[in-house]
């Protein structure tokens, strides 16, 4: 990489660590280091809350997407403003006015103690493992771009975030994330403006877009109603809806950012943010992806992304792999002029021409679809792995297209976001380890300085951990479905646990083996019909521990929970 | 883009329920008419250019 770009990108690293650990002066104790003394402005935390859910898995795995799959992924996020309006008016306003460090300390108030270890429990579990998974993604183009070992690049990634978060508290993570989302927007805006900008002579946007569509990468909805299919518009609506609520309401990495508001209102406003932004913001990456898409209609791309990947088939199937690249180079050649003279008609304003090419131009693509995976096929079967070669497609054209100084600012953003994302569940393990754990059954009476002291200590062990998942996270499957699914798996029927919160009669009992049933429903539909999709696993475990929930809190009765919280109820 | 008003109220101190109700209203309505009009240019970006059978 030229050394404008390590510049760039070191300037960054710098930047970030300097703007973090200066924060620490105001965090002398535990309220100020878990929560700001709820302090923040709105913005800030729905800038830190956005910065947190988009992770680096986002910005590498979701525009290779587009690259490959277009624009469909969107509809994945259907389902996120509703969620944030529901929660704007339910668990917002009762976790902020409770006054609670930890979501999962609001349902030992509620309900009882053992919920209030378990649903913690869960989360230390999920996102501890998670946390890995976040890591790994930069750190595999780091390992493909600098050709370290991929334990280096964690250790690169995961170390600058460990000691900001750890020194800096959350006060860190929040004026970090917002400086970083900048740079993640930015980093995507030039991306577009560059990939617009060098549309070949004759191509106008228009025409890129109509060719991008001739081969499906633009549509947006399929509103097919399927329980397997991921990315259908009722899988996001609904299933998405789920998710999200679960993700936002109960997930303390989320939950955390919006305590550390003002006032309800603040909390309230913070979320809000991403129902305006949030689908903005992904259509913006996935067409990244669809212009990148374009941008390889017209010159070559490699046969295989992952340059590592086809080294090894190069070496250890040479013949297969020239005749593979030989047909390859065919198949492009021919699909290029298919491409041109689409575009061509369609600038000539040549209809009844613009739709034969459009059919000339998908056969084409079908043969260089055909040729592409036959050469995954190939390395599958030379390396023995899975060649996850979509997300090395953005990778790739970054640092073998653009011109100096934008690889560099393209790392930075994929380094701030994974850093904001990082940051912000080690903060969170971190406060669910002291709060929910430390404090309770470790040593119950200390003073602030000590749990202060031992908090900066937890955050620093789960980054050490979350480096340690991270070498090992880089051999599952995708990214990004990895990362959900980890979450999919708990996340909904700890959703049941906070929904049940909100109705009255409610009991401990019922919250308590409601949450035991969800988790079994969930694992029991994982096992027995794998085909479904993980999205809807999120309304299988809410809905299933609800009506347990209900049912055991009717028939079984037990303390009214009401016992505990009876205030905190009545607020919802 | 802010739903906080200009000087908000001191932290802790909660609005009056009929006043939170209405501007939960406001907000409800202000969201769902971002949301549909978001739809509806996503929608229109694929009936303008989605060309695949």
């Amino acid at each position: 990489m030229h050394l404008v770009n390590w510049i760039i990108v070191f300037a960054y690293l710098a930047y970030v660590i300097h703007d973090g650990v200066r924060r620490a002066k105001g965090t002398h104790e535990i309220e100020g280091y878990f929560l700001a003394n709820r302090s923040l402005p709105w913005w800030a935390v729905g800038l830190s809350v956005m910065a947190t859910q988009l992770s680096a898995i986002t910005l590498v795995g979701a525009t290779g997407q587009g690259a490959s799959d277009g624009m469909r992924f969107i509809q994945f996020y259907f389902g996120l403003p509703v969620a944030m309006l529901i929660l704007g008016v339910t668990l917002v306003p009762l976790l902020h006015r409770a006054g609670v460090f930890t979501a999962y300390e609001f349902l030992e108030r509620r309900f009882d103690s053992r919920t209030r270890t378990f649903t913690s429990a869960l989360f230390l579990l999920s996102r501890g493992m998670s946390c890995g998974v976040i890591i790994s993604a930069p750190a595999v183009i780091l390992s493909v771009i600098l050709k370290l070992s991929l334990p280096v690049c964690v250790a690169i990634i995961g170390l600058p975030t460990v000691l900001y978060t750890m020194i800096g508290g959350v006060q860190a993570v929040t004026w970090v994330d917002v400086k970083q989302m900048v740079v993640i927007v930015g980093g995507l805006v030039a991306l577009l403006a560059t990939l617009l900008l060098g549309l070949p002579d004759g191509v106008r946007v228009d025409d890129a877009l109509h060719v991008a569509g001739a081969v499906g990468r633009l549509r947006t909805f399929d509103f097919d109603f399927s329980l397997t299919e991921t990315y259908t518009f009722w899988s996001g609506l609904i299933g998405g809806l789920f998710l999200m609520m679960a993700y936002f309401g109960t997930d303390q990495s989320q939950v955390q950012r919006y305590l550390t508001a003002r006032s309800v209102d603040e909390a309230r406003g913070s979320l809000l943010m991403s129902a305006y932004w949030k689908i903005p913001l992904q259509a913006l990456v996935l067409m990244v992806g669809v212009m990148v898409f374009v941008y390889y209609l017209f010159t070559q791309p490699p046969l295989l992304f992952n340059a590592d990947q086809e080294a090894r088939v190069r070496e250890k199937a040479p013949a297969e792999y020239a005749v593979l690249q030989e047909r390859y180079a065919q198949a492009f050649e021919q699909r290029r002029a298919a491409a041109h003279a689409l575009a061509a008609a369609r600038n000539a304003g040549d209809e009844a021409a613009a739709q034969r090419l459009a059919e000339e131009f998908r056969a084409r693509e079908q043969e260089v679809t055909a040729v592409r995976n036959d050469a995954l096929a190939l390395a599958a079967r030379v390396t023995g792995e899975n060649p996850r070669d979509v997300n090395y497609i953005i990778p790739a054209f970054v640092m073998n297209e653009l011109p100096i100084g934008l690889p560099g600012i393209f790392i930075a953003a994929v380094l701030a976001a994974a850093m904001s994302s990082i940051a912000a569940e080690l903060n969170s393990l971190s406060t669910a380890t002291i709060i929910d754990f430390y404090r309770r059954f470790v040593k119950t009476q200390a003073p602030d300085s000590h749990y202060l002291l031992v908090s900066k200590l937890a955050t620093g062990f789960w980054g050490l951990f979350a480096c340690f998942v991270a070498v090992f996270a880089a051999s599952l499957g995708s990214l990004i479905e990895v990362v959900n699914r980890f979450g999919s798996f708990f996340y909904g029927s700890i959703l049941g646990v906070f929904l049940l919160a909100l109705y009255r009669r409610a009991t401990a009992r019922g919250a308590f083996y409601g949450l035991i049933a969800g988790m079994s429903a969930v694992a029991a539909v994982t096992f027995l019909a794998p085909q479904v999709s993980f999205l809807w696993h999120n309304v299988i475990g809410a809905g299933t521990v609800f009506i347990v929930g209900v049912l055991l809190s009717w028939i079984a009765g037990g303390s009214p929970a009401a016992v505990a919280a009876e205030g905190v109820a009545a607020e919802g | 883009m802010s739903e906080t008003p200009a000087n908000p109220p001191a932290p802790g101190t909660p609005a009056a329920p009929g006043e939170d109700r209405r501007r939960l209203r406001r907000i409800t309505l202000r969201v769902l008419i971002v949301q549909a009009l978001t739809l509806l240019a996503l929608w229109l970006l694929q009936a303008r250019y989605h060309g695949a059978p």
